[in-house]
């Protein structure tokens, strides 16, 4: 009974071809602008914290080398 | 090797053309499933779209190709009860009706019932629903996929089933 009432909602469900043809096209498009993205966010991070934590590494150093001398 | 491997493999591999037979394959199964969950456009749409969005970007964490299905389907219900969270009540705040093919035909009323009859049952068990009855997903492949208890599971199919049957009048 519960097949035959959804399979009769969904044999009667209309769907775009245009919507389909759209998703279809643009989903790598789209795809790739986000990994894209994610790659740009990513390297941003890792050069980031590369740099933040060499300058952060750097100063405690001198800190600790100018307190020796001091 | 399987065909559908094939492709899969082949999008693994950067093919592009791969993803749009794989599209071809899957499309209208997938929207229709996301259309009898929101019953309306415009949420089916979003849904639908974000189901490919996160195949093409997912594919490559996919270790197995062989277990595509099992896999897509995962992720099809994760973007439908993520997207149903986020959008609590959506079906009901929303203004659409379903969109049936616009035949004019004798079954009109009987389409307008039927929306109605599922629009008693929330989104999640709709989707419960279809799953079990026409993709012929099993309980427990359902409760792995669903990451909920086998028991829940269940519990929710038949609590769906009986809201129905008592509109329908059926015992």
């Amino acid at each position: 009974m519960i097949k035959n009432l959804l399979g009769e909602i969904e044999n009667n469900i209309y769907i775009s071809e245009e919507f389909l043809e759209k998703v279809d096209k643009e989903t790598v498009i789209k795809g790739e602008v986000v990994k894209f993205v994610n790659d740009v966010l990513l390297f941003s991070f890792v050069f980031f914290n590369l740099v933040y934590k060499s300058v952060e590494s750097g100063s405690k150093i001198k800190k600790i080398s100018g307190g020796k001398n001091g | 090797m399987d065909n559908l491997v094939k492709i899969i493999i082949r999008l693994q591999n950067g093919d592009k053309k791969a993803f749009s037979e794989l599209y071809k394959l899957f499309a209208k199964k997938v929207y229709k499933k996301c259309f009898m969950v929101t019953l309306n456009k415009s949420d089916a749409e979003d849904i639908f779209q974000e189901i490919w969005l996160k195949l093409y970007l997912g594919i490559s964490t996919l270790n197995y190709p062989e277990k595509f299905n099992a896999w897509f389907q995962q992720l099809t219900a994760r973007v439908i009860i993520d997207y149903s969270k986020k959008n609590k009540n959506f079906v009901q705040n929303n203004d659409e009706t379903v969109d049936f093919k616009d035949d004019k035909s004798k079954h009109f009323d009987a389409k307008f019932e039927l929306e109605n009859i599922l629009k008693m049952v929330s989104e999640e068990e709709r989707m419960l629903l279809y799953m079990h009855y026409i993709e012929g997903v099993t309980f427990k492949e359902i409760s792995e996929v669903s990451g909920k208890k086998l028991s829940t599971v269940k519990m929710k199919i038949y609590r769906a089933v009986e809201k129905i049957k008592r509109r329908l009048n059926i015992d």
